[in-house]
């Protein structure tokens, strides 16, 4: 029996290996096939591609009917996360505290936007907002975009805040701090790396977000899944290929510029659970 | 380096709040359009005779029909989109819904050259822009004698005789109704029959398809020899790879057309669009860059792009009325029966 171990330990490695290795491909797959159809010089999606040229890449990136959903959703998705997390600090904190009276309903009531199908929430905020003028305006745009980003933001805030030692806050209270004082510099440091992961998990959902968009944008307002959209329903080009390339890189240089700023590890949950 | 404080994260992001708002209230009149090479057409061709005429730009919105729909049916008599293209059924429940303004002939005069035939189902609330007709492709190399009609095609797919390698539109597509109106109209009006072929061709389908992106991807990766699909499209797919052709079988094909409506509540400015969408030089223009038929009876189309568009006698204009009155029960049955 215990000469049979180190062979299945070998073979749990193996198969543990085997696993991962398979769930990699399915991850990685897609992506590498969308980045090798970027590079096709073929008028239509195909893959393998028959060549290699640069045709797409240059298309879409001084294509403006890309390029400006594509800034559109940089700074939707960084607006949508920066007031999403104003608005889910305070609420997670008080949840987390439990200083407001039904705050399990309240932290309900603020997560109920993620028990919604996308497209029935997308076609309520359209005719709820076109009562104030707003149903395809820029702030309309953006409070579709808070609503859905939301729950994101207050779900990992209050992760972190339900994890803070009280007795941090209560030491700042007894040396004097005001209860504002204490939350600058006591509270809101130590919940530092909840608000940048659910901001950062914001502006990824915002970044990708299609039906709130799809409804709510003009020609102004337009967000890249909304151009890609509109573009493959009548193109079968693969400057879709292309744009979703450059999105990819995108958030890779993003990530990098955080991690090379912050450090990703730093910011994250995880952190903050080992300590 | 490493930046600690959250403030500078913050003061980033508000920073895009600011930007990202666009200020002030929109003064273009605002159109819609279909995305790629169709955008491109609304901007050379419908866009820049609008500057011509009004020395303004129009904001071109690429918006699928039932967005527009949506859009206009939260916001009625205040329309965020003073132009619509929209499908066959939704440009009839658009005007039945009081959403549309009838047609102006004195305010769009290129109307009178628009024949009668791509406006009279629609009551005067919309017109055809461009239309198309959906058709076959087959790759050349494997099918070296494709059937010459609808029928036999049908036939040959449901005795196996190209094996799983064909694909028909599905009943859940946008023009998939206005595909199963046309099967009826090859059977004597038989709803039954057709839902039988449905099912007799269905153990030799790849697939019904629902995503036209799909479809020719398949056809193009060639996992499929035979694909019912759009002409103007087939046509420009078998213009680049000569293993693929693309004809009409008889007795023709059913019309699939972009309509044109102003929304109620739209600017008068609205109608001057309108009129140059429908300008000869403008619809040859869109006709050369989209590849499909247009509507203006005044447009000669040169030799090289009649050759591959399909022709009006060869098209025929479903029966929306009973398209829109079926559907809901052709769904039910397709679902049950073949899904």
């Amino acid at each position: 029996m215990i000469a049979l171990l180190p062979g299945w330990r070998a073979r749990r490695r193996l198969l543990a290996a085997l696993y991962v290795g398979v769930a990699a491909i399915f991850i990685l797959a897609p992506l590498a096939v969308v980045m090798i159809v970027a590079f096709t010089s073929a008028s239509f999606v195909s893959f393998p591609p028959p060549g290699y040229s640069l045709r797409w890449l240059a298309k879409v990136m001084g294509d403006a009917a890309f390029m400006r959903p594509l800034l559109n959703s940089v700074l939707l998705g960084l607006a949508a996360a920066a007031v999403a997390a104003v608005l889910a600090v305070p609420a997670a904190v008080a949840i987390g505290r439990r200083s407001v009276r039904w705050s399990a309903e309240l932290e309900a009531f603020l997560l109920a936007p993620l028990s919604l199908p996308a497209l029935i929430m997308a076609l309520a905020l359209l005719f709820f907002l076109a009562r104030f003028g707003l149903a395809t305006s820029g702030w309309g745009l953006l409070i579709g975009h808070v609503v859905i980003t939301l729950p994101y933001v207050l779900r990992t805030v209050l992760a972190v805040q339900r994890g803070l030692d009280a007795s941090l806050v209560e030491a700042a209270h007894v040396l004097g701090a005001t209860p504002a004082r204490a939350f600058l510099s006591v509270t809101l440091p130590l919940l530092r790396p909840g608000i940048v992961a659910g901001s950062l998990f914001a502006f990824l959902i915002s970044f990708d977000e299609l039906a709130v968009a799809l409804l709510l944008s003009s020609a102004t307002t337009a967000t890249l899944p909304v151009a890609i959209l509109n573009h493959v329903a009548h193109n079968y080009d693969p400057a879709v290929a292309a744009i979703s390339l450059v999105k990819i890189v995108l958030v890779i240089v993003v990530l990098l510029t955080l991690e090379r700023l912050y450090g990703l590890d730093r910011l994250m949950l995880s952190r903050v659970r080992r300590a | 380096m490493r930046v600690r404080s959250p403030l500078v994260i913050g003061a980033i992001l508000a920073s895009a709040l600011a930007v990202a708002v666009p200020a002030g209230a929109q003064e273009k009149i605002v159109v819609t359009s279909s995305g790629g090479v169709w955008l491109e057409s609304a901007k050379q061709n419908f866009a820049s005779c609008f500057k011509e005429r009004t020395g303004q730009e129009p904001e071109i919105q690429t918006t699928a029909s039932n967005e527009i729909m949506a859009k206009l049916r939260a916001s009625p008599g205040k329309p965020p989109i003073h132009v619509a293209v929209l499908s066959e059924i939704d440009a009839i429940r658009a005007g039945r819904e009081g959403l549309l303004d009838k047609l102006d002939f004195q305010k769009v005069p290129n109307l009178k050259d628009v024949p009668e035939v791509f406006r009279k189902q629609w009551d005067n609330f919309a017109t055809i822009q461009n239309f198309g007709a959906m058709i076959v492709m087959v790759n050349g190399d494997v099918v070296k004698d494709p059937p010459k009609d609808w029928k036999t095609l049908i036939d040959q797919v449901e005795g196996g005789k190209y094996g799983k390698r064909v694909s028909f539109p599905s009943l859940t597509m946008p023009w998939g109704p206005m595909f199963t109106w046309f099967l009826t109209t090859l059977y004597d009006g038989s709803e039954d029959v057709v839902f039988q072929k449905y099912k007799a061709m269905l153990p030799n389908m790849a697939k019904y398809w629902v995503s036209p992106v799909e479809a020719l991807n398949m056809f193009a990766a060639k996992e499929i020899d035979v694909l019912v699909y759009w002409d103007g499209r087939a046509y420009a797919f078998a213009g680049e790879n000569p293993w693929a052709k693309a004809y009409i079988p008889e007795p023709g094909a059913f019309q699939s057309a972009a309509m044109l409506a102003k929304p109620k509540g739209a600017p008068e400015l609205a109608w001057q669009y309108m009129d140059c969408v429908l300008s000869p030089k403008a619809q040859l223009g869109h006709s050369q860059m989209v590849k499909y038929p247009i509507v203006n009876s005044k447009v000669v189309y040169p030799d090289e792009l009649k050759k591959i568009l399909t022709p009006l006698e060869k098209v025929r204009q479903p029966d929306f009325a009973k398209i829109i009155e079926r559907v809901p029960a052709w769904l039910d049955r397709w679902n049950r029966e073949i899904r």
